[in-house]
């Protein structure tokens, strides 16, 4: 490797963390609720030595509606309330009516996301995901 | 409208504000609900201090340590962190309605237990969660408790829970059980089976039942269990933030196994 490339290497780590620093920020300010009637779920990732286990709190939702598309590390998940819900009391959000959860997240590298599992807790309303870890040998 | 306050009491940059004068009935509780794990405690003083038709009669505030927040309801501005007392007058619930900054969780437990003092409240009563890893596959969660003193010791112990035996505590919680402890004041913590970073009103009517053997209110859960979807959907944003906090603190220690376990 020459000194050009070494630079441009360093180029574009440096550039990955700073794109991921902006999204944790952007992550932290951004509401979880929408004016066009999305939601967003609470997201929860548990690293185990084999695998990662996702789970999606989804209370209120119609689970039949679930849409889950895992393109590469990237993960989206959509799905309809089982009603609409409103909040005419709040100031923020008085017009809106709610009726869906979106939303997108990344897993990290070593996810092997083609092997992922799906389950469905119907009575909580929970999404179980669990997707194996490369292993490293 | 509310009046103004009556009384103020101050404590290192914390202020408690009464609206009311205090005289509570014994034996006097102190029950809190800081956001914590599965926002357990949160959740079930809410819910106590609504259903149970309790009275705002404080609040606690501090320009020095909290953020500038005000949380306006029915139109009236309060702080996040509120104090309701029952129609018995012998049951005080601290309602927290936002998560404590890293900076505040000493001076505002140090604060709560002189405050508990001030007052001579006979126990301080902690709800919250205890993370497990397999809570999706556990359908009743069970609770534990921790004390400060060897006779509240001896009251948890006739009951059918199990003590805390070997652990971690992280947080304000557990700077309220060594403050109390270092004053001889009477604290029980009860620790709930619960989500980490997911609002479990199951575990908070868990604690709920617990709180009404203890004190022996009254408290119907079923609602709670009923609203229970809609109170996840309510308070996501506040277990966001909570989980935050949380990790700042470091959390992550009530995992770990103490060095002196044996």
């Amino acid at each position: 490797m020459n000194i050009e490339e070494f630079f441009e290497r360093i180029r574009r780590e440096l550039r990955r963390i700073w794109r991921e620093i902006e999204e944790e920020m952007e992550e932290e300010t951004r509401p979880m609720w929408d004016t066009s009637g999305r939601l967003e779920p609470l997201v929860s990732i548990d690293r185990r030595p084999d695998k990662y286990i996702v789970l999606i709190d989804l209370p209120y939702a119609d689970l039949k509606s679930l849409a889950v598309e895992i393109k590469g590390r990237r993960v989206k998940i959509e799905c309809r309330l089982s009603c609409e819900i409103k909040f005419d009391k709040w100031s923020a959000y008085r017009e809106t009516v709610f009726d869906r959860y979106y939303t997108e997240f990344t897993l990290p590298e070593d996810a092997e996301t083609n092997r992922a599992v799906i389950e469905k807790d119907e009575t909580r309303k929970i999404i179980r995901i669990s997707v194996p870890r490369k292993p490293l040998y | 409208m509310l009046k103004s306050p009556i009384r103020k009491h101050s404590f290192d940059g914390i202020d408690i504000y009464e609206y009311e004068e205090m005289r509570l009935k014994r034996p006097s509780y102190l029950v809190l609900g800081l956001p914590d794990v599965g926002l357990v405690g949160a959740i079930a003083t809410k819910y106590l201090a609504v259903n149970a038709k309790m009275k705002l009669v404080g609040e606690l505030d501090s320009s020095q340590y909290l953020q500038p927040i005000s949380v306006v309801h029915k139109g009236i501005p309060l702080s996040p962190f509120q104090f309701y007392l029952n129609q018995d007058e012998n049951i005080l619930v601290l309602v927290a309605e936002a998560p404590l900054p890293v900076q505040a969780v000493y001076p505002i437990a140090k604060s709560i237990v002189e405050y508990a003092k001030t007052l001579n409240i006979d126990y301080i009563i902690s709800l919250s969660g205890i993370a497990i890893p397999n809570r999706l596959g556990v359908q009743k969660p069970k609770a534990y408790w921790i004390a400060t003193t060897d006779d509240t010791a001896e009251i948890m112990k006739k009951s059918e829970l199990k003590m805390l035996d070997e652990g971690f505590v992280v947080g304000p919680y557990a700077i309220i059980l060594k403050e109390a402890k270092r004053r001889s004041l009477r604290n029980i913590m009860i620790l709930v089976e619960s989500f980490l970073d997911f609002p479990d009103p199951e575990a908070s009517a868990e604690a709920l039942m617990v709180l009404s053997k203890i004190t022996g209110i009254q408290i119907d859960v079923k609602k709670l269990l009923e609203e229970a979807e809609l109170l996840k959907l309510q308070t996501r944003e506040l277990m966001k933030q909570t989980k935050k906090a949380m990790m700042q603190m470091p959390k992550n220690y009530e995992m770990q196994m103490p060095l002196m376990y044996t």
